[in-house]
């Protein structure tokens, strides 16, 4: 979140409690909000969370990966699978 | 929808493009196709980008990754599997203890064996490739972890996504 910082003796605002908020009006319509910086902390926190395990991490295929891709299987169905599979409806 | 239209989390036999290298062949050409060769031969036999090019194929089983509505659409997206019994032990213990990366333990008996999806082994095909007969079907909570795996195998970023879906679960919430 990009933030801006100021001194308390640039802006009016009133006192909030940590989990508590204020909730700023114009026209009548809520516009922002005031928070505790604990909770501001927490809520910049969860985003980096959300951020960080939403990445991608670098994939590195694993040696059981690649053996699988290198040797080739050469499965072919049973007499018994073939009593089931490769019929036409 | 008809019962028999392929359905995510299901394992069927299928015939599956078999590309180890060099595949494609063409009628009367000697040498296998790669890029270059095949377009300098499209480009020689005029402007048509469509020609009977021969692929190697085997019938494997595979895991569905999703099922149509329509069954006039016709592809379906599927992922190779492997029988764990043509592995190494080593590989085996690591695909039982899911430690495997891309490998991912198929639950339950699928096709007879115990199996392993390859989240690499991503295949697109048309639904006359696939067999008619279910022969073993991944539950709910595996289909979940293939997913996560092919998002980490194919680095999808879904930060974006993710922190969409939250912030408009989040504005749902009753503060109160």
């Amino acid at each position: 979140m990009d933030t801006t910082h100021c001194t308390a003796d640039q802006v009016r605002i009133p006192r909030v409690a940590e989990g508590e908020a204020v909730i700023v009006t114009r026209h009548g319509k809520e516009v922002a909000a005031i928070i505790a910086i604990e909770d501001f902390r927490l809520l910049e926190s969860l985003k980096a969370a959300i951020a960080a395990v939403s990445r991608p991490p670098r994939y590195q295929p694993s040696a059981a990966e690649i053996e699988a891709w290198e040797t080739d299987d050469d499965e072919f169905p049973t007499e018994e699978e073939w009593e089931t599979i490769g019929k036409r409806l | 929808m008809t019962p028999d239209l392929p359905q995510r989390g299901e394992i069927r036999w299928a015939l599956v493009p078999h590309a180890a290298e060099a595949p494609f062949a063409f009628a009367g050409v000697e040498d296998p196709l790669d890029f270059a060769a095949a377009s300098a031969m499209l480009r020689t036999r005029g402007a048509r980008n469509r020609q009977d090019i021969v692929l190697p194929a085997v019938i494997r089983p595979v895991l569905i990754l999703h099922g149509w509505e329509s069954a006039s659409h016709g592809a379906y997206v599927a992922l190779r599997t492997r029988r764990l019994e043509a592995l190494s032990p080593a590989t085996r213990e690591a695909v039982l203890a899911d430690a495997a990366g891309g490998l991912v333990l198929l639950d339950g008996a699928s096709a007879g064996h115990e199996r392993a999806a390859m989240i690499a082994g991503i295949s697109g095909l048309h639904g006359s490739a696939i067999d008619h007969a279910v022969v073993g079907r991944a539950s709910a909570k595996t289909m979940r972890r293939v997913s996560e795996r092919i998002a980490d195998r194919l680095e999808l970023d879904l930060g974006q996504m993710i922190s969409d879906r939250v912030e408009a679960v989040l504005s749902g919430l009753d503060p109160a």
